[in-house]
């Protein structure tokens, strides 16, 4: 939950990223002896909104649970966790995740078996030899504390294609719901687990990325299937994700239950959601990237084209508001989906900064003007769009394609003048047409004009336009 | 036997009486007793304190507003955190730890211009009943250096009863605070559970501990509680209350109920029941109203007790494995390393403790312990509230007169079996005072009163008018 | 709990993560039994009751934060090995300095 502001039970931040390490940190969240933690309300407010927009049952209250287990990056050796037995109430429990397979244009459903609020444990990177033979390990509590949200799915999924795109839609609806940028660095892992039919489940760890998700899944398919059409045996383990390899390796060799010790936290009494219910449930209803895409849709805009602007809010906001405004739908989503998307693609700029987007105001007008044929979509496209995308700031006057005041009479004079081009036009020669195009803009002695505005003019009349 | 009160120190320091002079005069105490007695693990340097009460005489002369406690020596139990003293919790693990900051309640101190003139033993982790446990020492009992002050608050207790201090903050997880008085002639007072903050009490039993004024009057406990009491935005079970103020009032004889409950009034050594029997009938005997109770569940009590506080000690010391904390592991590799750190840092008791905690908790047996002892709880804390709701409990402190040294050591259910009075007031919640009634061959013998939740009131009023009948307000050794 | 059987007393020391060696595991092993075996009666008692756990003292719901100071450890200030920034522990080899 980068966006949560705080820490789960502290006052450092939740987005450490670019600190110097173990400098986000305070008696709490390194579990010094007598501090203790005290819950931020943003956490569970987005958690809660999170567990509405998967259709969880919520609890009346939660309640958090420790889970112990040693480990260097893990300070008081109990992570602040949920569970659902031993008096521990996650914050939702069943719920599934309706996600669109962008391959077949449909919905497709996982259930969900709970997600729990847990804390982060710090960061460790080993010395030469890695985590399996690195001397010393070197930690950094900085993200120690931070808010998580656990995920977990019930075993609905058929293929690593699934899996990605259900991970990929759950991000989301997290982005929509304001819990997590999935763009920065380390905002979410994945532990992926994968059975082949005859042998037994093995769990995949590490996984830091969607596009890993399918890697790793398709990875460990083909393993699996390969020990077992050779008679092997597939046994319960844990194996690890090296995205530099591409391969999973074993992590621990033996696989025996552990004894998490699990008991309420007393230092935290339960917290009750009643209040948070409304607030929350709205907060899911406004930002379901489902309801956007349906919305989109009805407008007529393609489903390729609605799913590229619901994955890029600020240019769905700006469809949006363009729309509102009176802007044809079909168009502005070309506009601002495809064409203004893929400049800034080409500039790298961000799409996901709202700074890179142009005003309202600039989609409409440039709607309307090619609406009213002012100019044509080529024109904005290939004249407007590229400075635009450069600074969306710009004066929009001053990036619109120069018209000629009075064309018709230029042209007339134009024709008159170049008789022989003209006869060679009608009578079949096209590049006839170029050479008076070119006669044309010279004849009005600017330079930004739009050329397929004049050659449809000439068209239109020497009577052969549409 | 002498006799000094820490409101009427506070009264002279008002009217003009030299602060400096007081603090020699505690000093002195000390130059006398800690030898023997070892009440404190780390003393401030006395220079520093003559230097808190220079200032402070300065800011009365000029007429300044001092704060509540202005010129008074606490001592604080040394599983309480400070920046300006060491704090170890009584063990090795920590031994020469100093926490980056204080805790609540010393910040609430340090506000009313109280000085902290040392941090006092305990048992480790606050786990055991004579101060026997602790790493460094045992403390001995001033009214008998050959035997123990009780525990785990017994630095606290011991360096009020040689006047080494004007108050003292102990902590209270089954009768850690109210056991030390009994067997000092001190007043321990166990809040409700939420109305001191833990924020930064060094957790034991997290779900039945509270931080305890102690001190030699009912008096001074009140005063100390006003200073200390009230929620804490850092604690998250704290209670949503304001400071509190009392009145100063002792109670009425006439018209007070006291329940007598059977199960913790029986079984006591004779001595004990004796002087216990003697305050009860002169209250009975000034119209004060006596009724006789039985919960059955209350045998069931100090099971109960043991089983969720070991379960919390064992997740709550899992942090120490070596990476923050000075006790070290020598191997290089990590999971050696823990369990060395761990094995030289923590002494038998605690790690019987620990064991026991993860025994409790482990699949397969939490729901027959830990789980089951929850459930015991509950019946155990409805009883209570009904019965404090018409009544004051009247309650042994202790089962026995103060031990010997080392009289306990062998055997850990023997050790246990001397908290069977006071962790009820623990697993309820509900507030708990403990005053002197009396010597028996010259140790001290107490009484417990036990109140209703946020009833601290009604304990001090009690204690006041039982202390009227005593005459031992403020007593400690010569 | 049965000290014959040395399966739990492993599983106890695995899990609490004491070193202990065969003469402390025995001796424990055997006060352990019979803490134990005096613990048990919560148990029993709890059948008999059939009560609901009481796992916070009062029935009351906790407080959320919304912000406020964050106090800043120096972790350089702890008795901990930092090297460049980070905190250092023994993870697979090396001595470690007393």
């Amino acid at each position: 939950m980068t966006e949560a502001g705080s820490k789960l039970f502290c006052n450092c931040k939740a987005n450490y990223r670019g600190m110097e390490p173990n400098t986000n940190v305070c008696p709490v969240c390194i579990g010094l002896p007598g501090a203790l933690p005290v819950v931020n309300r943003k956490s569970v407010e987005l958690a809660l909104a999170a567990s509405l927009a998967f259709s969880c049952s919520t609890p009346e209250y939660i309640v958090f649970t420790r889970k112990h287990y040693f480990y260097p990056d893990l300070p008081k050796n109990y992570q602040i966790s949920m569970y659902e037995r031993a008096g521990g109430v996650p914050i939702c429990r069943g719920g599934r995740v309706r996600y669109l397979d962008i391959h077949a244009w449909e919905w497709k459903e996982c259930r969900l078996r709970r997600i729990n609020i847990e804390e982060d444990p710090g960061k460790t990177v080993y010395g030469e030899g890695g985590i399996l033979r690195s001397a010393e390990a070197y930690v950094d509590y900085n993200r120690s504390g931070v808010p998580l949200l656990e995920i977990i799915t019930e075993p609905d999924l058929g293929s690593a294609r699934e899996a990605r795109q259900l991970v990929e839609y759950v991000l989301l609806v997290l982005e929509y719901l304001g819990v997590t940028n999935p763009r920065l660095e380390g905002a979410f892992r994945v532990d992926a687990n994968v059975s082949v039919e005859g042998g037994e489940r093995v769990e995949v760890k590490n996984i830091g990325s969607t596009l890993d998700v399918e890697r790793a899944i398709n990875y460990e398919i083909m393993r699996q299937s390969a020990i077992l059409s050779s008679g092997g045996k597939v046994e319960r383990e844990t194996r690890h994700w090296d995205a530099e390899r591409g391969s999973t390796r074993p992590l621990r060799q033996k696989e025996q239950e552990e004894d998490y010790l699990y008991f309420p936290d007393p230092d935290l009494p339960p917290i009750f959601l009643r209040e948070m219910v409304d607030r929350a449930r709205s907060l899911a209803a406004l930002n379901d990237p489902s309801a956007l895409f349906a919305q989109v849709v009805e407008l007529g805009v393609s489903k390729e084209m609605a799913w590229s602007l619901v994955t890029t809010r600020p240019a769905l906001e700006l469809f949006l508001q363009s729309v509102k405004r009176g802007a044809d739908p079909q168009l502005s989503a070309r506009l601002i989906a495809v064409d203004y998307k893929g400049e800034l693609r080409e500039k790298n700029r961000d799409p996901y900064d709202p700074s890179s987007w142009p005003a309202t105001e600039y989609v409409t007008e440039l709607v309307r003007l090619v609406k009213e044929g002012v100019y044509t979509y080529d024109a904005v496209k290939g004249i407007v769009l590229p400075k635009l995308a450069e600074n969306p700031m710009v004066d929009l006057k001053s990036v619109l394609p120069q018209r000629a005041e009075n064309l018709d009479s230029i042209i007339d004079e134009v024709l008159k003048r170049e008789e022989r081009a003209v006869k060679d036009y009608l009578s079949g020669k096209a590049q006839a047409m170029n050479y008076l195009v070119g006669a044309v803009i010279k004849a009005t002695g600017k330079k930004a004009l739009d050329p397929r505005a004049i050659r449809e003019a000439i068209e239109k009349r020497l009577g052969r336009g549409s | 036997m002498k006799s000094r009160e820490a409101w009427q120190e506070l009264e002279k320091i008002r009217e003009g009486r030299d602060v400096v002079g007081h603090v020699e005069e505690v000093l002195a105490r000390v130059e006398k007793w800690e030898g023997e007695v070892k009440a404190y693990i780390s003393l401030e340097i006395p220079e520093l304190l003559r230097q808190r009460g220079e200032e402070l005489e300065r800011r009365l002369r000029k007429g300044e507003k001092v704060g509540k406690l202005a010129g008074l020596l606490v001592s604080v139990k040394d599983n309480i955190c400070t920046t300006a003293l060491p704090t170890t919790a009584g063990s090795r693990m920590l031994d020469g730890y100093v926490s980056p900051y204080n805790a609540t309640v010393v910040e609430r101190l340090l506000a009313e211009d109280a000085i902290v003139i040392g941090k006092t033993n305990l048992d480790e982790f606050a786990m055991g009943s004579t101060t026997e446990l602790s790493a460094f020492w045992p403390t001995r009992n001033p009214w008998d250096l050959t035997r123990v002050p009780g525990g785990s608050s017994g630095g606290s207790a011991s360096s009020l009863a040689y006047g080494g201090a004007d108050l003292s903050l102990g902590s209270d997880t089954g009768g850690s605070a109210r056991l030390p008085a009994a067997y000092t002639a001190t007043v321990g007072l166990k809040p409700t559970y939420g109305l001191v903050s833990r924020y930064g009490l060094i957790p034991y039993g997290n779900s039945l501990e509270q931080i305890s004024p102690m001190a030699r009057s009912v008096r001074d406990v009140a005063l100390l509680l006003e200073v200390i009491g009230g929620w804490d935005a850092r604690d998250a079970t704290s209670l949503r209350v304001g400071s509190p103020v009392f009145s100063l009032e002792p109670a009425e004889a006439r018209g007070q109920k006291i329940c007598l409950v059977k199960e913790m009034v029986e079984g006591a050594e004779e001595p004990v029941e004796k002087l216990f029997w003697n305050v009860v009938e002169k209250l009975s005997s000034e119209g004060a109203e006596l009724e006789e109770v039985r919960i059955p569940v209350l045998s069931k009590a100090l099971p109960t007790y043991y089983t969720i506080a070991f379960a919390e000690a064992a997740s709550n010391l899992a942090r120490y494995a070596g990476i923050f904390y000075p006790s070290k592991g020598s191997s290089g590799i990590w999971e050696e390393y823990v369990g060395e750190a761990r094995a030289k840092g923590f002494g038998r008791e605690v790690k019987r403790r620990i064991l026991m905690g993860v025994y409790a908790l482990s699949e397969g047996f939490r729901d027959e312990f830990y789980v089951a002892a929850t459930r015991v709880r509950r019946a155990i804390r409805d009883e209570v509230l009904k019965l404090t709701r018409r009544c004051i409990i009247a309650a042994q402190a202790s089962p026995i007169l103060p031990p010997r040294i080392g009289e306990r050591l062998d055997d850990p259910l023997k050790l246990y079996y001397m908290d069977m009075y006071t962790v009820v007031a623990n697993l309820a919640g509900v507030p708990a005072l403990v005053q002197p009634i009396g010597f028996s061959h010259g140790l001290p013998v107490g009484i417990q009163w036990i109140a209703g939740p946020l009833e601290e009131q009604k304990l001090i009023s009690l204690g006041l008018l039982v202390e009227s009948l005593t005459g031992l307000a403020g007593v400690m050794v010569d | 709990m049965e000290c014959k059987d040395k399966e739990v007393m492993e599983k106890l020391v695995e899990i609490a993560k004491i070193s202990l060696n065969e003469e402390e595991r025995k001796t424990l092993c055997d006060e352990l039994s019979r803490i134990a075996e005096y613990l048990k009666a919560v148990g029993e008692a709890a059948r008999e009751l059939g009560t609901e756990p009481l796992y916070y003292v009062w029935d009351l719901g906790g407080p959320l934060r919304d912000g406020g100071e964050s106090h800043r450890v120096d972790v350089r200030e702890l008795p901990t090995k930092v090297k460049d920034g980070h905190i250092a522990v023994p993870w697979r080899g090396g001595r470690v300095e007393e």
